[in-house]
């Protein structure tokens, strides 16, 4: 078999002494689109943030194209990951956030062009034409010199897209980046999303309350409750026929509310 | 003694006043700005020596400091001119209590911006310098106009440990001549002037950075 | 070279001396913090008052002394007052500068107070035909008094640290003491050190104190009558 692009193995991770992950186990096929649904607090956004190294693990390893993620070799011996060993890492991942996290002090074009500026070595002047390119395919090609500020909510998230884009990540991480939207906002950014699924080979982890969005994008969909996946499958199956009764009853209160 | 007479000593009182504040100002800011990043960074070594550093600093006054450079330090081998002495003594002052500015102002970036930052893959040192202190600078800067003019005050001590500065030729004069109200009221108008310069030089600071930021509003990402 | 010995012998000695000095420091600390809030209480409300003319003095006093050296204060209070016929001993010259000079602080930290006391209350008083002394005594003052007791912990404690100044002006309080000590032994290491670590022992202290006295008072104030 193909090695996974992404393995959690055995991950533990502890909030004070309250394990919310232990022994946690997840593989991740390349170009493979996985979402996680599940109810709030059940680690969602920490197993993201696990992956993008925005939060330590406790235990077991996670890996990234067969390379631990949080061990490294150093003078043949294995120890912990330092910096250098994190950002190889990181370069491969890519996350959009659910508040945006755009950088208020720079215009949506240098919010684009600055990591390909600073960590990627580009000349200033291939940036910024790779960024208006991005920015037009978000659809924002006008709003290049325009402030994070005089954005709305749709748009902002398109630029963080596009700023991820940016850094030619192979996996993408997306936490519920339509959640702190306006409804009629959302599909500015899910559209986006579709035309990168159908046209781009990324790897996906994304988290979302949009089930219909989630049905219709994902290879597979996960339920994540309390640190454990309780029953996964592809959309189709796990939507019309959840085994679990947890899931049964999670994705009932969704057609509730 | 004419006021005319007196004004040559007390310029050059207020060149060695400017001469110190102009010293110090750098050592401050620069002090204080390592201290704080230290502070919040740092591995703990380094971290609970910027603590011991700061709290040292702020628990006791200018004037303890000062004496302490100028009279102590020479008995554990180090001697300092009255003015080095100074310098130093105002310069890690103030800078202790920069830090704790630097420090608190970092604080007020949203933990997002530094998560955008590592997810965009900034070294630790490019998310400082070009996506946290950035931001934090607007936040800081009024505090820092205000520790401007303390540090401008707290010059005038200097004049304790023998340093000819505007202080000491005031109180020179004084005992001199005796015309009390005279000197003394000239000498406050002049730290007063050299105090609204230094707030308004922060303040010219506050709206250049402001600029950029307040476009973008802090709250906006 | 002994001398770069710390001597616990002489510093022993000396211990006593200092500590007979830091019972001025503190008496000046307690009486110039009195000073201090009645000269921060009344400018804070000058600063409020209907007459354009007193408030805007009051505000040039304010930020006149605030921006102004605390030592030429002293310096000034300590050459004129003889020149117009009051004679004050160093202790209240230092107690009078140093509430003066505190007093400005405070009277901003009382002003941002007064001004943080919900509208709510003002118009609940307006309703109740309380008048304008019973509205600040009764109403207004205890819970601005109370959202300024840290900040007014915290002059004080800057105030207490800033008496080592009146040495300037020959009161004998602990730094003078330590300098006469250090001049007359050529021993300045103990000393100097002991009144630092002292003026630490004590603002810790005087920190930990301020810290009892919020939690001693509700968030909602206290009744001043
Ligand atoms: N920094 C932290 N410190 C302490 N506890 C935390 C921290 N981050 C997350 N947690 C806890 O971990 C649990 C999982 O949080 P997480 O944010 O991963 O949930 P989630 O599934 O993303 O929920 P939501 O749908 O609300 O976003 C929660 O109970 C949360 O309280
Ligand atoms: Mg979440």
């Amino acid at each position: 078999m193909k090695q996974p692009k992404i393995r959690f193995q055995d991950v533990s991770k502890f909030f004070g002494d309250q394990p919310l992950f232990d022994g946690f186990n997840l593989d991740i096929t390349e170009q493979e689109i996985v979402t996680l649904i599940g109810p709030s607090g059940s680690g969602k956004s920490t197993l993201l943030r696990m992956l993008m190294t925005l939060e330590t693990i406790d235990g077991g390893e996670i890996f990234i194209d067969g390379e631990p993620l949080w061990h490294c070799e150093r003078r043949s011996k294995t120890v912990k990951a330092d910096e250098k060993h994190l950002r190889q890492m990181r370069a491969k991942l890519g996350m959009v956030f659910q508040h945006f996290n755009l950088f208020p002090h720079m215009s949506v074009l240098r919010n684009i062009a600055e990591a390909p500026i600073r960590v990627l070595g580009k000349s200033r002047e291939q940036a910024y034409n790779d960024a208006a390119c991005l920015l037009e395919q978000v659809g924002l090609a006008d709003k290049a010199d325009a402030f994070p500020a005089d954005l709305s909510g749709g748009q902002k998230q398109r630029v963080g897209i596009a700023r991820t884009l940016a850094m030619q990540p192979s996996v993408l991480l997306l936490d519920e980046i339509t959640s702190a939207l306006d409804p009629e906002l959302v599909d500015e950014v899910l559209d986006v999303i579709r035309q990168l699924a159908a046209t781009q080979r990324y790897t996906m982890l994304l988290v979302t309350h949009e089930m219909y969005f989630a049905r219709e994008i994902s290879d597979r969909v996960c339920f994540l409750d309390q640190g454990r996946i309780v029953e996964e499958g592809r959309p189709e199956q796990l939507f019309s026929q959840p085994q679990s009764p947890r899931t049964q009853s999670f994705l009932a209160s969704f057609l509730r509310s | 003694m004419t006021f005319y007479e007196m004004l040559p000593l007390l310029l050059r009182g207020l060149g060695v006043t400017l001469l110190i504040v102009l010293l110090a100002l750098p050592i401050s800011g620069l002090v204080g700005f390592l201290a704080g990043i230290t502070r919040l960074y740092a591995g703990w070594f380094l971290r609970s020596v910027v603590v011991v550093y700061i709290e040292f600093f702020r628990g006791t006054s200018v004037l303890i400091q000062l004496y302490w450079i100028y009279f102590v330090l020479p008995f554990l081998g180090v001697s300092l001119s009255a003015v080095s002495a100074g310098v130093l003594a105002i310069g890690l002052n103030i800078g202790a209590y920069v830090a704790e500015v630097v420090r608190g102002a970092l604080l007020t970036v949203p933990q997002g911006q530094s998560d955008a930052a590592v997810a965009l893959n900034f070294s630790a040192w490019q998310r400082l310098r070009y996506i946290l202190l950035p931001q934090a600078l607007a936040n800081m800067l009024p505090s820092l106009g205000n520790l401007s003019i303390e540090l401008l005050k707290a010059t005038s001590l200097v004049s304790l440990i023998t340093v000819a500065d505007l202080t000491y030729q005031a109180k020179a004069l004084a005992d001199l001549t005796l015309q009390v109200g005279l000197i003394f009221g000239t000498v406050l108008l002049i730290y007063f002037f050299l105090a609204q310069l230094l707030a308004a030089l922060f303040r010219a600071l506050e709206k250049r950075v402001g600029r950029g930021l307040k476009r973008g509003g802090l709250q906006g990402g | 070279m002994d001398e770069l010995y710390w001597d616990w012998g002489f510093a022993l000695e000396v211990l006593p001396v200092l500590l007979q000095g830091a019972k001025v420091t503190l008496l000046a600390t307690l009486l110039g913090s009195l000073l201090a809030l009645v000269v921060g209480v009344v400018l804070a409300l000058l600063r409020r008052s209907r007459l354009h003319f007193l408030r805007w003095t009051a505000r040039g006093v304010i930020e006149f002394i605030r921006s102004t050296p605390l030592l030429i204060q002293i310096f000034f209070i300590y050459y004129i007052t003889p020149e117009i016929g009051i004679n004050l001993s160093p202790l209240a010259t230092g107690v009078l500068a140093l509430g003066l000079h505190y007093g400005c602080y405070l009277a901003e930290v009382f002003r941002a107070g007064i001004e943080g006391v919900d509208h709510g209350q003002w118009e609940a008083a307006r309703a109740l035909n309380l008048s304008r002394f019973h509205t600040y005594f009764d109403v207004v003052f205890p819970q601005a008094l109370r959202a300024a007791l840290p900040a007014t912990g915290n002059y004080v404690i800057a105030m207490f640290k800033e008496t080592p100044q009146l040495s300037a002006i020959t009161l004998l309080e602990m730094m003078q003491l330590a300098k006469i000590i250090g001049s007359e032994n050529f021993r300045y290491l103990e000393p100097l050190t002991l009144v630092g670590v002292l003026y630490l022992v004590f603002s810790l202290i005087a920190a930990i104190a301020v810290l009892l006295l919020e939690r001693k008072f509700p968030p909602e104030g206290f009744r001043l009558r």
